[in-house]
């Protein structure tokens, strides 16, 4: 009798819990963009300098391999010359790194001087748990001025948007994640279409054949259609169109601007577009620049 | 008490740490840490039921916090692994490494799917379910390979916070009656 007792009990239990997961599945779907709960955010807030700690010791192997690399191809050279190229390597390893740097910030600047939007730089800590989603933890939260619906990029174009916060951390869904959806244009014919995530790190460019010039090597950017992303951010360039000319919408593959693989460093546009002022309620209006924030209605679409 | 703490942090601390991992392989490289948790309790969790429930849900949980799929998502696959975990661990014999791996493989295909059709049937605008054959067959393959390892982790550190195993023997000697 007891033994039974106790099965329907765990059996409501689990039907109880169950419940609840998919209740906060739909309250989360209708409220994406709320900045994380005490707790939520606490969980996030240890994630990064728990990731931090764990992926310093693998950086430092992986830079001592690349290095000691760099040594092997110094040895193979003239024996006269070995120790003198040797010291020029080791200097030319630091120079190389401040001319990365510099390059990198120039373009930013440039990128910046484009937009004219307060960017700020943050660490990507660590990806997605889940080998179904691609999104990526960064560490700069809300005490930096990083909210919801902030578009993120680097000196290479567009990486994603901010889709959650929480103190000192925010949760970036990457343009190669499936519910990413990007309004794109062709640079050179100024054709319009969707960029959405595909599986793996490519993407797919969705467009409406009738006025569309797309061809294999065509540069697609943001067309700042949509109020998400500022016009003119370099998304990826088209390697393949596929389908016919009889079909109204044909697709093309598109390869990613930015190296995902090789994410390091980041930085988030501390200004969101008009859409994303709609769909995300703050807690500080004036980190948004919006005066009328208004209750959030669903996942950001661009 | 000390078991569901113990496995409270490993849920909370593992994903973390798969989540640093996976700056530096490809994605689907890493082993999931969160399923193979909580196949690992479905298969060995000695206390209460009710316990590890909750404790899959709190390894879900902790999982759509550092996910990108809707907060909830993870947590219901996480029971649902928990539940048929424990179901097939009382009718079959699941303790030799070749079961544990046909087990977690053929968990992580189905929870792939699971997490495909609520990621469609929530947000459809989001496109069609999980593609991929290939993706899927790896990371099934590399969640079976890690899978006898961790359950073996995880029985470890579960016999050891017994909590039985630190009670002292009470010893009773016989009465002796006087003449």
């Amino acid at each position: 009798m007891t033994d039974n007792r106790s099965r329907i009990a765990i059996a409501l239990v689990s039907v109880a819990l169950a419940g609840a997961a998919l209740v906060s599945m739909l309250v989360d779907r209708r409220s994406a963009g709320h900045e994380f709960s005490w707790w939520s955010g606490a969980v996030l807030d240890l994630a990064v300098p728990v990731q931090k700690m764990v992926a310093a010791p693998i950086d430092f192997v992986r830079d001592a391999v690349r290095d000691y690399m760099a040594v092997l191809d110094v040895r193979d050279q003239n024996a006269e010359l070995r120790h003198r190229l040797a010291a020029a390597e080791e200097e030319n390893l630091q120079l190389r790194e401040a001319l990365v740097a510099g390059g990198r910030l120039a373009r930013i600047a440039e990128m910046r001087d484009d937009f004219e939007v307060p960017m700020l730089p943050a660490e990507l800590v660590g990806l997605d748990v889940s080998a179904w989603f691609r999104s990526g933890l960064v560490d700069r939260g809300r005490q930096h001025g990083v909210f919801s619906g902030m578009p993120v990029i680097n000196e290479q174009g567009l990486v994603g948007l901010v889709t959650a916060t929480s103190r000192t951390a925010a949760k970036v869904m990457l343009l190669i994640d499936r519910q990413s959806a990007v309004d794109a244009m062709v640079q050179r014919s100024r054709s319009r279409g969707i960029v959405r995530g595909a599986h793996g790190d490519d993407l797919i460019f969705e467009f409406v054949v009738r006025d569309a010039d797309v061809q294999p090597g065509d540069v697609l950017v943001t067309s700042g259609i949509g109020g998400v992303y500022p016009k003119g951010l370099r998304v990826g360039e088209v390697t393949e169109v596929s389908g016919s000319d009889s079909k109204m919408l044909r697709t093309a593959a598109v390869r990613p601007a930015v190296d995902f693989g090789r994410l390091e460093q980041v930085f988030v546009m501390l200004r969101r577009g008009p859409t994303m002022d709609l769909l995300y309620a703050t807690e500080d209006g004036d980190a948004a620049d919006s005066a009328d924030a208004r209750q959030p209605a669903g996942r950001p679409r661009s | 008490m000390k078991r569901v703490v113990a496995i409270a942090l490993l849920a909370l601390f593992a994903p973390m740490v798969q989540g640093a991992l996976a700056l530096f392989a490809p994605a689907g490289w890493i082993p999931d840490a969160a399923l193979l948790l909580v196949v690992a309790l479905g298969l060995g969790w000695p206390g209460s039921l009710l316990a590890a429930l909750l404790l899959s849900v709190w390894v879900g949980l902790v999982s759509d916090l550092l996910s990108g799929s809707l907060i909830g998502q993870h947590a219901l696959i996480s029971l649902c692994a928990f539940g048929s975990a424990r179901v097939l661990s009382m009718h079959f014999n699941l303790h030799s490494v070749p079961t544990q791996m046909a087990l977690v493989a053929g968990l992580t295909a189905g929870s792939a799917l699971a997490l495909g059709a609520l990621t469609a049937f929530f947000l459809p605008e989001a496109g069609p379910g999980l593609s991929g054959g290939l993706a899927l067959l790896r990371h099934s393959a590399v969640n079976a390979v890690a899978a006898p390892l961790a359950i073996a982790a995880v029985g470890g550190l579960l016999a050891r916070l017994d909590e039985d195993s630190g009670r002292r023997v009470l010893r009773l000697e016989p009465r002796r009656l006087s003449p």
